[in-house]
């Protein structure tokens, strides 16, 4: 969206707009917000060590949050490491450290915690991995499989379940991506029956992974996703999907916000911008529904966080101020996700108060 | 962009950008303006055709005009000409060449002639040897359109030629994401100092150098990472710089970045690209000149955004287009190919506008 409003809030339509609190956690920060529909911050956690990777409010009321640790493979994409959770007023509740954590990571219904992480696939497998940008392995010469790791809260593993157990030579890379990775996930979200839902970015494929069977349920493979993000399960039974549209085809690169009804993997209702580019994410990024049927975007590598209708009018807007730097981007006001919760959420609990 | 530009100018340090009056030809507008500092026209032609690619001024004090005539030639949109025009200052038609497979790019030279880029069918034959691209995007008719560089003289005689199917067909492998129905999407025309000809051709990222006298391709460069290049063009100190606009670049986001090189090595020697990279980026069209002060005018055309840069990087002037143009696939788009600024004593401009 290279033509960027300022920041803070720019459009705010008070009768059509989900009133709540966004909950802004800037990538590699060092504090997290709670911001009002006017975009004053009313409420923060400070957290320790390692800036901010992505946060979400848990039913609890606590915050739950991948911080950037230190260690791991030699990957920058998602990296995090240290998960917490903080309650209220900021006091550490919980805590896990597994270097090789990246991207996502939930609170379960259980109290167990589930993640993604990295696991170097064995050598003898990297002949089977497909497609991507010759010699674009990993520095240290590894191709980086995914494990999905659940671990109690003492922080044992429960379970366990490798992106290595598919037919690797089934999901081709991209061509134009690298091969560091097999295959980049970058969304665990746990469903209504404890399956879960993973986004691959680098093969364009979401999949349902079975709890008890550790068998793939369901998969979709698109490429009109180009690398997509924040694929979950809403109560209509539909998924919705940030199709990022990097590498998609010919076409100028845009992204689009799209419901998917896994039965027929039909894309239903669908949100881009009038003109493709000015609604554009290269990589992270997500969408949330709210309870008033609006959706509410992150435009992640924009750091523009913006509500829509069904029908697709703007109105909220809000770019986050907060910028830090990008190991190869440059300075960025970058967001993983955004989420909003109303006042009388069980997240909330009528804590927060409209400034 | 880091703060939204309203049409119009946006930012203007008087004492670092270079003063004088920018060119600008909206895509689909039937005009050509001059601007000034402020952005206000100073002066305007209005054009034969309703629509043109893009307008320069010549040493002459004429306008040179390449216009779409989108009723001629083949079926494509991209780039498509049809007719080069000279208008007087005062828009008095001087002289025209219509040749309905000309497209994108048409130049005049010094001794008056006019050199062009034009589509010509590939044989059968020729058209099996192009290999990669997005399969079964040919023309409808399964056939693939080559270019031709042509130069005819002032009664509109051809009186020189190249064809590209004279290159090495292994050598110019189309990109993963383009389509096939041209090889190669040339898309600018640049005679150099000695009178030789670059050409750049989008979908194989790649720049050659024709002999002038020879007819033969002395060198050429391919880059990946420029991503369906735009504009390259000879310095007066010998070096090329080039619109790289970073769409399909191999291993990461897409940005573009205006870059000045070697010819033959590629050697860079300069680049500009947004701090935070993401926020400057036209996945097509677009251009650059070097000012007389030093600085670079930026055309980032998918966007109608020209700025001009210092060499290192600060933006000093910055102007966005507010004709709200059409795109067949990309919706409204106030695009611009290419724009220049002449100073007010230039031959160009001949003092007949006051700053």
């Amino acid at each position: 969206m290279p033509i960027k409003p300022p920041s803070g809030v720019s459009i705010h339509n008070k009768s059509k707009a989900q009133k709540g609190f966004t909950l802004l956690a800037p990538i590699r920060k060092p504090t997290a917000y709670l911001i009002d529909m006017q975009g004053n911050p009313v409420h923060r956690w400070k957290l320790g060590r390692g800036g901010i990777n992505h946060a979400m409010l848990l039913d609890n009321g606590n915050l739950f949050i991948a911080q950037h640790g230190d260690g791991g493979p030699p990957l920058m994409a998602g990296k995090g490491g240290l998960l917490r959770e903080y309650d209220w007023d900021g006091k550490v509740v919980w805590e896990h450290y597994d270097e090789m954590q990246h991207h996502d990571a939930r609170r379960l219904k259980n109290g167990n915690a589930i993640y993604i992480a990295w696991e170097p696939l064995p050598k003898k497998l990297h002949r089977r991995v497909k497609g991507g940008l010759p010699g674009s392995e990993a520095p240290d010469g590894h191709i980086y499989g995914d494990v999905i790791r659940e671990v109690n809260p003492s922080g044992d593993v429960v379970w366990e379940w490798r992106s290595s157990e598919l037919k690797i030579e089934d999901y081709p890379i991209v061509s134009l991506w690298n091969r560091e990775e097999f295959a980049h996930a970058n969304t665990v979200a746990p469903m209504p029956n404890g399956d879960l839902l993973v986004s691959f970015r680098v093969i364009n494929t979401i999949m349902v992974i079975d709890k008890k069977t550790r068998k793939v349920k369901w998969e979709m493979r698109d490429e009109r996703f180009g690398g997509q993000h924040d694929c979950h399960m809403l109560p209509n039974r539909k998924i919705l999907v940030f199709a990022n549209g990097q590498l998609t085809g010919w076409e100028h690169p845009h992204s689009r916000i799209v419901e998917i009804d896994p039965k027929t993997k039909k894309w239903g209702w669908q949100y881009r911008a009038e003109r493709g580019l000015d609604f554009f994410s290269p990589h992270i990024s997500g969408a949330q529904r709210l309870p008033n049927g609006n959706t509410l975007i992150c435009e992640g590598g924009h750091g523009r966080l913006f509500e829509v209708t069904r029908e697709g009018k703007i109105v909220w807007q809000f770019v986050n101020p907060h910028h830090s730097p990008h190991p190869v981007l440059g300075e960025h006001n970058w967001v993983f996700r955004a989420y909003r919760y109303t006042a009388g959420s069980k997240q909330i609990r009528r804590r927060a108060k409209q400034s | 962009m880091p703060v939204k530009p309203e049409p119009g100018v946006s930012i203007w340090k008087k004492t670092k950008a270079q003063r004088g009056f920018t060119l600008v030809t909206p895509i689909t507008a039937p005009y050509t303006r001059l601007v000034d500092m402020e952005g206000n026209t100073v002066h305007e032609w209005r054009l034969k055709s309703e629509d043109a690619n893009y307008g320069r001024l010549l040493p002459n004090g004429n306008l040179f005009s390449n216009e779409r005539e989108m009723s001629l030639g083949p079926e494509l949109w991209a780039g498509k000409g049809g007719a080069m025009r000279e208008y007087d200052w005062d828009g008095n038609l001087v002289w025209e060449h219509v040749d309905e497979m000309q497209h994108h790019d048409a130049r005049m030279l010094p001794n008056g002639h006019c050199i062009y880029i034009a589509w010509k069918k590939l044989s059968k034959k020729q058209a099996k040897k192009v290999k990669g691209g997005l399969p079964g995007t040919e023309m409808p008719d399964g056939s693939i359109l080559g270019d031709v560089v042509r130069e005819v003289d002032r009664k509109g005689k051809v009186v020189w030629e190249w064809f590209v199917g004279d290159l090495k067909f292994k050598d110019h492998v189309i990109g993963p994401f383009a389509p096939r129905h041209e090889w190669a999407h040339a898309n600018t025309v640049a005679p150099m100092n000695n009178g030789d000809i670059l050409v750049s051709f989008r979908v194989t990222n790649t720049i050659i150098c024709i002999g002038r006298k020879s007819g033969k391709v002395k060198w050429f460069i391919r880059d990946d990472q420029w991503g369906g290049q735009h504009d390259c063009h000879q310095l007066e100190n010998g070096n090329i710089l080039m619109f790289a606009n970073g769409n399909f670049a191999p291993g990461r986001h897409p940005y573009s970045r205006v870059v000045e090189f070697k010819p033959k090595s590629g050697k860079l020697v300069w680049e500009y690209k947004d701090e935070s990279t993401l926020n400057f980026l036209s996945p097509h069209i677009s251009g650059c000149q070097r000012l007389s002060n030093g600085n670079t005018l930026v055309c980032e055309g998918g966007y109608g955004r020209l700025f001009e840069v210092t060499p290192e990087g600060e933006l000093v002037w910055q102007y966005v287009c507010d004709y709200e143009g059409a795109h067949p696939a990309a919706g409204k788009m106030n695009w611009i190919f290419r724009a220049y600024r002449y100073t007010a004593s230039s031959p160009e401009i001949r003092r007949r506008l006051k700053l």
